[in-house]
């Protein structure tokens, strides 16, 4: 069904090939040619293919450039979902709420990935698995909102309520992203600092695979979403066509019926 | 090795299997992803395929009887 | 408009006011959590400040309490057809909303009034509690209106569902976080009450005001697409 589904569309095929080429470019520039990024200071600064460096050179920070692209690629996942969810409530159309589901399903993955990335760079910078620092913290509220979206399309019985209450969920939930991602980051804490992290300018060699994987995985998750939505609306189609015999072998039934009494 | 350029790659090793990890995590995550879409869709197509041709044979059934 | 929306505020609490099943039930059962945090806190030494919890174990306390009040003004709605009387009358959804919204925010503020003196009495006594402790009025209030903005919303999609209170837990606490944060900042600063803490407290009032008028905005927008037959 997959190589179906591809084959009939060739814009598809091409976009999924530009997309993982982009990441491999990103994966390869991050690793061959970006400069490792500076650490803690040296004792005494030292000289490394000709040039000066006074500071550790750090290799985790090479996460960054999947990670990143990862979990903004799951934030405009939700941004679409919060635009279908408010087109369904607007105009009504099924289809709008196929949309939203597919666009939740993306970000529900790249949500995940994200985490996972992000847990085990925590653990390299900060020496445990798990610290309530404000991006770890907005990335698990971001996974619980997305799994509760889930869990309430699951528990609700009427399919037209489904839709509607999916909708309002997953307008709020998309409001509440900039919120936790702020809220986390001001809220003054009595007891902890937040460090904030002044991110420095990034030059070409660093900017570049960040910018091809950025638009690699958006649209990797552009096809993951077609990918999706093509599996709902088959389903749909399965549905249809039930219905259909169904009503086709009631009708029967009662022509036999008939021819036997006769 | 000179001492200095040491403790410069100090974190490195350490770092490895950590940024390998973290990419192939999100890969995994990717893959079973694709998969499972993957593995549902071919199912939904199996199921719609049997219902089409039981429905063509009943259809045919009815139009040989009228 | 207004004598409307009084109208319906005053069916919910007359409801409440002969039943009582609300506000007992939340009473109830935060004085059980209480009696949880003593023994969860039993292994403390004597020497433990417990100013620096005190802030989070309130607000969590809070917060479980108000998923059972949520719960509990919906259930009746549910009973008898009242949901579709109601609905069937001729007054604006918002109004519904706006009301139910009220309704639970005075039981909220109901149950900390008799609350945070039973926690004070419980566990700060032999702390030395600041002087502008009194302050936490403000962020109580705030925390109870954006818990009751979003719970009352989250709570009418809920209601009619099959496992309705676990749902309601799972969709409120994500959405309630970043309130929890900037309630349970501004509270500690009130609490311990030093003087850089108290700079931190009119911002976390701040974030929590913001927070509030965002989330009740769109709730309200967002209601007439939950209230329906």
């Amino acid at each position: 069904m997959k190589t179906k589904l591809l084959s009939s569309n060739k814009l598809v095929l091409a976009v999924v090939c530009i997309a993982l080429l982009l990441i491999l470019l990103d994966i390869f520039m991050a690793f061959f040619i970006s400069p490792l990024v500076r650490g803690a200071r040296l004792s005494e600064p030292v000289i490394i293919v000709g040039q000066m460096v006074a500071n550790k050179l750090l290799f985790s920070q090479k996460i960054f450039y999947l990670h990143v692209p990862v979990a903004l690629s799951s934030f405009i996942a939700l941004l679409f979902t919060a635009v279908f969810s408010i087109r369904y409530l607007i105009k009504r159309d099924p289809l709008d709420d196929m949309r939203a589901y597919s666009c939740t399903e993306i970000a529900l993955v790249f949500v995940l990935a994200t985490m996972a990335s992000g847990i085990l760079w925590t653990r390299f910078e900060w020496g445990s698995w798990w610290v309530w620092e404000p991006r770890l913290t907005t990335y698990f509220i971001l996974t619980l909102m997305v799994l509760a979206y889930f869990v309430l399309r699951l528990n609700i019985e009427d399919a037209d309520r489904e839709a509607s209450f999916a909708a309002v969920f997953g307008i709020l939930a998309f409001i509440n992203v900039p919120i936790s991602f702020f809220v986390t980051r001001i809220v003054p804490s009595s007891i902890h600092p937040v460090i904030f992290r002044t991110d420095s300018g990034l030059s070409s060699s660093m900017l570049i695979p960040f910018i091809a994987g950025m638009i690699g995985c958006l649209l990797l998750s552009f096809v993951l979403y077609k990918l999706r939505i093509s599996l709902k609306k088959s389903d749909f189609e399965l549905q249809q066509v039930k219905e259909e015999f169904e009503s086709l072998y009631k009708k029967r039934l009662k022509e036999k019926r008939v021819v036997g009494d006769k | 090795m000179d001492p200095l350029l040491l403790e410069a790659y100090s974190t490195v090793i350490s770092a490895v299997p950590f940024v390998v990890g973290a990419y192939i995590l999100i890969w995994v995550a990717l893959a079973v992803f694709v998969g499972a879409s993957y593995i549902k869709a071919r199912r939904i197509q199996k199921e719609l395929d049997a219902l089409k041709s039981s429905l063509e044979h009943l259809k045919e059934d009815r139009s040989k009887r009228a | 408009m207004f004598t409307k929306f009084l109208a319906l505020l005053k069916k919910d609490l007359l409801l409440e006011a002969r039943s009582k099943t609300v506000l007992s039930s939340m009473l109830i059962y935060a004085l059980l959590v209480l009696t949880i945090y003593g023994a969860a806190l039993s292994q403390t030494a004597d020497n433990f400040d417990i100013l620096q919890v005190s802030s989070g174990l309130l607000w969590a306390l809070i917060v479980f309490t108000s998923l059972i009040g949520l719960n509990k003004t919906f259930s009746h709605e549910g009973e008898a057809g009242a949901l579709y009387a109601l609905l069937l009358a001729p007054f604006e959804k918002s109004l519904v909303f706006l009301s139910k919204l009220c309704a639970n925010f005075i039981f909220l503020v109901l149950l900390e009034v008799i609350v945070v003196p039973l926690f004070y009495f419980f566990f700060l006594q032999t702390s030395s509690l600041s002087v502008q402790s009194v302050l936490l009025i403000l962020p109580l209030l705030l925390g109870n209106v954006g818990i009751a903005g979003v719970g009352t919303l989250l709570a009418s999609i809920t209601q009619r569902s099959k496992s309705g209170d676990i749902l309601l837990a799972i969709l409120l606490v994500p959405l309630i976080f970043p309130l929890l944060l900037a309630c349970v900042s501004a509270s500690a600063a009130v609490i311990i009450g030093s003087a850089e803490l108290m700079e931190g407290f009119m911002r976390s009032c701040g974030i929590a005001f913001s927070y509030d008028a965002i989330m009740l905005a769109a709730s309200y927008a967002l209601y007439e697409f939950v209230l329906r037959p």
